[in-house]
């Protein structure tokens, strides 16, 4: 067999492939999209396993680049890396709809919150006044003004987009709200009930 | 035409030479990659036994209870998996992976080690942040009792509201496992109870004060004095006890229940304060039915010298407090005031004259616990 031959054989038996830096580079950007979109928080799970089917397509680049020159060959590392982009595609979908659901449920728990200490401040400010009920009122306002105050760190969290931190704010808020509602019922309730029982003397007497 | 002869007979022997030298290289390469085969076995079951503790250190949070452990293991693993590249890379009739294997065995047990001490330290700083929300649940829940019978300001109030909400959020955390986080915010929270327990608590002690005990009780007997020269009622008030007792002489005549200030259980020291005053005083009017809105009244002489010469600097004392009715109208509390029931008030208002005496006391037994207070 000449000597030609025997080198053709070489060349075609070993190929000169390269590595596939540009899909390397595409296939980091989208992992990287994918984080930017949140799935480290909202889908941690998912994005761990991306982070390890992408170290693994990275080993397998690897260990193909440690050969001769001949004997690498890429396409399974290419392969792998399609794998990588397509999951990393669907997982930002998923993560960015995960949010705004998260989002959604943020301003909901905010509005409820708001709902609930403005009903409580309303009935303190119709609240009837008296030597009775006075001290009892006044300490109910502050703790509503404590409240109102507490909203500005739901608020907060919605803008940073910790959309899980300001539900888990503003529903003990709400909560506490509604408890000084009925307390505030409660009170002008008894305080209707004595009124109703003077007069009800007052009628007697006459 | 004989030299072309001869340079062709040059270049095929040449040829012929090459072909000989490469023949048997390539013959090797071609048998080396058969026999592939009979070599050693990557130790890929080890590699992917490493890789599992991995994912189950991820999973149990080693990140967060063993930091810098995980990242030194995780560097560990890849340096592990590069050399297993890099074995696999070679010409299989060179490949060995005996020490691969017995590093990644190494390894395996490492991560074994660190996944126990993940787990432990994972229960410890779950059973300290349970630790440490069920007892300032239980702080908050005293405050709140508490403070619902006692004077709070406030300030302190607002506080204790923030630090039930931060409360909420440490359940919360706990629950989702969050352990780290619920820590501290029920750290945070017994911060911000502080205050509000450190007005009930200044509040309290002055019932377990021996010196307050002393003098109250002085005051008692020498309103009891006044009674036996006289021949003549005098009213002893027992804050604690939250009663009004009618004396003739060391007699008592009859005990009736009464509601204080909002903040009743302090020594008043000026207008607003909510507190009932205590002392010794006269009554120096009587506000029949009609006279009053609280059924009927007995007006006392507070601000007296001593509260004047004690409370010098305070700008204003207040004034108007009475033993008036209303209790039973639905006056829990008054702006300092004493209440009785209506009728007890009808009973005592004909028992007493403008003149008086009214001791007013936190108490006069050593005994009482602040549980008697509240």
């Amino acid at each position: 067999m000449t000597l030609t031959a025997w080198i053709l054989a070489i060349l075609a038996f070993g190929g000169c492939a390269k590595a596939p830096t540009s899909d390397i580079e595409s296939t980091q950007k989208a992992v990287e999209a994918t984080r930017a979109a949140g799935s480290a928080e909202y889908l941690p799970t998912e994005d761990k396993a991306l982070s390890d089917k992408l170290n693994a397509a990275l080993q397998e680049i690897k260990t193909q680049n440690e050969k001769m020159a001949p004997f690498r060959n890429y396409d399974q590392a290419q392969k792998m890396l399609a794998d990588v982009r397509q999951q990393a595609g669907q997982l930002q979908t998923a993560t960015t709809q995960k949010k705004e659901e998260a989002k959604q449920q943020a301003v909901a728990a905010q509005s409820a919150a708001s709902q609930s200490v403005q009903k409580a401040k309303d009935l303190l400010a119709q609240a009837p006044k008296g030597k009775g009920t006075e001290a009892d009122l006044a300490a109910l306002r502050a703790d509503a003004d404590a409240l109102g105050e507490s909203m500005q760190t739901v608020q907060q969290a919605i803008e940073k987009g910790d959309y899980r931190g300001a539900i888990s704010k503003a529903t003990p808020i709400k909560e506490k709200a509604d408890s000084i509602s009925a307390q505030v019922e409660q009170a002008i309730e008894k305080v209707k009930a004595a009124e109703a029982a003077k007069s009800k003397k007052g009628k007697k007497k006459k | 035409m004989r030299a072309g002869k001869s340079a062709r007979g040059m270049s095929s022997s040449l040829w012929e030479a090459l072909s000989r030298a490469l023949f048997w290289p390539v013959i090797l390469m071609i048998l080396g990659a058969g026999l592939s085969g009979c070599n050693e076995t990557p130790p890929l079951q080890e590699l992917q036994q490493v890789e599992r503790i991995e994912k189950t250190l991820w999973k149990m949070g080693a990140k967060e209870f063993a930091p810098e452990a995980y990242l030194h293991y995780q560097e560990k693993f890849e340096a592990a998996r590069e050399n297993f590249s890099r074995e696999q890379a070679k010409w299989s009739v060179i490949q060995r992976y005996e020490k691969i294997r017995e590093h990644l065995v190494a390894l395996s047990s490492e991560g074994e080690d660190l996944l126990r001490s993940v787990s432990s330290k994972r229960n410890e700083t779950r059973e300290k942040a349970l630790q440490e929300v069920t007892s300032v649940e239980a702080i908050a829940e005293q405050t709140r009792e508490r403070s619902a019978k006692l004077f709070v300001t406030a300030s302190a109030r607002k506080k204790a509201v923030q630090a039930e909400l931060l409360l909420a959020q440490a359940h919360r955390a706990f629950t989702e496992g969050h352990y780290l986080s619920a820590h501290e915010q029920a750290k945070q929270a017994r911060l911000l109870l502080e205050p509000a327990e450190r007005e009930i608590d200044a509040t309290l002690d002055r019932y377990k004060d021996r010196k307050n005990l002393i003098r109250w009780r002085r005051w008692v007997e020498e309103t009891l004095a006044w009674s036996r020269r006289n021949a003549a009622p005098v009213m002893i008030v027992r804050k604690a006890e939250r009663t009004l007792t009618l004396y003739q002489g060391d007699h008592a005549i009859k005990v009736y229940p009464i509601n204080l200030g909002f903040n009743g259980l302090n020594e008043k020291r000026s207008v607003g304060d909510g507190a009932t005053p205590e002392g010794i005083y006269r009554v120096i009017l009587k506000k029949n039915l009609g006279e009053t809105k609280y059924h009927r009244a007995l007006l006392i002489n507070y601000p007296n010298e001593r509260d004047r010469s004690r409370y010098r600097r305070a700008k204003q004392l207040g004034g108007l407090i009475e033993v008036h009715g209303g209790r039973n109208e639905g006056l829990e509390e008054t702006l300092g005031c004493i209440a009785l029931d209506n009728d007890e008030m009808d009973d005592l208002f004909h028992r007493v004259s403008t003149g008086t005496p009214i001791a007013i006391v936190g108490t006069t037994n050593d005994l009482t616990s602040t549980d008697v207070a509240l």
